[in-house]
């Protein structure tokens, strides 16, 4: 966790453009990495039901619902 | 103690904000009107500080503010899209990781360091930031809202109920299923730009007849109650894609017709399935489709706010925000106050270093009316006279040769519910009855 921190903190005071390369390469990984299994699971999840959806949601505006961003 | 609540959007298109003062809005604008950027996306930091200027507080006297949408679903609802297009979606998985890794992943703590806010940071959902300034914005005590558009988190159409007891969700259709997709898809087929050349479709639909409407029913398929199917196979349906400046032809014309017909079939629909006897109000970016608004005017009355896309929906969080910090207030908020303050206040006549070639001189109207009776002073033909506030999104152009042409913008040309300053392609079906009819009938 110590590496981590002192890594993101290194990556910080790094140039602008050594952080927006770091930054390419690390999404490339996750992309090719993580994407397809991600895109696999989709492919077996059940497929969603089209049409309407009926919701009752009467505390959709309440504070502690619009105090989480989820 | 006046309590103060800013509404935000920003980072898809149309960035905007909105500051309330006890559930009235102090001032409301788009950060392109200020960044002379169209559509900007960017944090609007102008227009918050415009906002915060108006109202003469600090960012840290706002109570709360509340960004227009909640933005992790909205991230996971990417993360789907982004797999299931691999590994063409490359560019835009970085573009947009690249984004919330610059901040916007905690979007709060952003907030409160950028803008230095200390109140409290809310996010509405997207589509009840765009019911509520339907409802809020609309002359009505009661309606039943629609909102459609391209997808919010993961609705895309939802229907509300709305009333002094609240705003409250009844029914949703979900991602990938979406008219604004459908709508904007066609869009790009037929070589225009998404998200800013959906009207030139509408447009060009007049000129067309139905010849693709097997085709559209494959790409989007209408069931019992107003439900809909989209599908995205339009280069197999539909032919090859129209370069950017090749020449409309007859194809063109007869798709665009397709697919507004099948756009207004899908409305209809929906429209026939909602609770009767009560007035619509309707948001969403394909509220900004007149002529499907003019043929939902005729089965009932129909309200269709000033700026249905995502920028009026800074003002809609600002009412939900509202709300939610005091539900005891009784005050709700409404049109009247939209309608006074949606936008910045008219420049005030002074010198500004615009251009070498324009002169500013303050003048009294009287004198400047009795001044433009007497002819065009010398060198110069164009005068551009503002007296009341600027509208919210348009950047309205006059003829500049040999012409002379006084302005003033009425609150109620102000609440027209248009889109862009351009000039639209003339259509024979959007007469000037249902344009005015679709553009809220109820303003009588």
């Amino acid at each position: 966790m110590m590496m981590l921190r002192r890594l993101l903190g290194q990556l910080r005071r790094a140039s602008d453009a050594v952080y927006r390369a770091l930054l390419l390469v690390l999404l490339s990984l996750v992309y090719v990495t993580v994407i397809p299994w991600y895109a696999l699971a989709l492919r077996f999840r059940r497929k969603r039901a089209a049409g309407w959806h009926p919701r009752s949601d009467p505390d959709v505006g309440s504070l502690a619902r619009l105090r989480s961003p989820f | 103690m006046p309590s103060y609540v800013l509404g935000l959007s920003s980072f898809y298109h149309d960035a905007a904000a909105c500051l309330l003062r006890d559930g009235e809005i102090v001032l409301a604008i788009e950060e392109e009107r200020l960044s002379r950027l169209k559509h900007d996306r960017r944090y609007p930091a102008r227009a918050v500080a415009a906002c915060l200027d108006a109202a003469g507080i600090g960012p840290g006297d706002v109570d709360a503010v509340v960004f227009y949408e909640k933005t992790l679903p909205k991230l996971e609802r990417q993360i789907e899209t982004w797999s299931l297009g691999f590994p063409r979606s490359f560019s835009a998985f970085v573009r947009s990781m690249s984004r919330y890794l610059d901040g916007r992943l905690d979007l709060a703590r952003w907030l409160q360091r950028k803008g230095g806010f200390r109140g409290e940071i809310l996010f509405s959902e997207h589509h009840l930031s765009h019911a509520a300034f339907a409802f809020h914005s609309s002359p009505f005590d009661e309606a039943v809202v629609l909102v459609a558009d391209g997808v919010g988190e993961w609705a895309t159409t939802s229907v509300w109920s709305a009333g002094p007891q609240g705003i409250a969700p009844l029914r949703e259709i979900r991602f990938p299923d979406s008219l604004g997709l459908f709508y904007s898809q066609v869009t790009a087929h037929l070589g225009f730009r998404v998200n800013e050349d959906e009207y030139k479709v509408m447009g060009l639909a007049a000129y067309g007849k139905d010849s693709f409407a097997r085709e559209m029913d494959s790409l989007l398929h209408l069931d019992a109650g107003g439900a809909f199917r989209s599908g995205s196979k339009l280069v197999s349906l539909l032919g090859p894609a129209r370069v950017p400046v090749a020449p409309i032809e007859d194809r063109h014309r007869d798709l665009a017709h397709s697919a507004q017909v099948r756009l207004e079939e899908a409305l209809l629909a929906i429209e026939a399935s909602l609770p009767k006897g009560l007035p619509l109000c309707m948001a969403g970016g394909v509220a900004l489709n007149g002529a499907a608004n003019a043929r939902l005017a005729e089965r009932r009355q129909l309200f269709v706010p000033f700026a249905p896309g995502d920028s009026g929906a800074a003002i809609g969080a600002a009412y939900v925000g509202w709300r939610a910090i005091r539900p005891s207030d009784v005050a709700w908020p409404r049109h009247s106050s939209v309608r006074r303050s949606t936008t910045p206040p008219a420049p005030r006549p002074r010198r500004r270093a615009v251009s070498s070639r324009v002169r500013w001189t303050p003048t009294e109207t009287r004198r400047l009316r009795r001044r433009l009776r007497q002819g065009p002073s010398s060198g110069g033909s164009t005068v551009a006279w503002s007296s009341v506030r600027a509208r919210w999104a348009v950047v309205r152009s006059w003829p500049t040769r040999g012409a002379r042409r006084c302005a003033t913008w009425s609150t109620r040309e102000s609440s027209t519910g248009s889109h862009s300053g351009r000039s639209r392609p003339r259509s024979p079906r959007s007469s000037s009855r249902t344009t005015s009819s679709a553009r809220g009938r109820c303003r009588g």
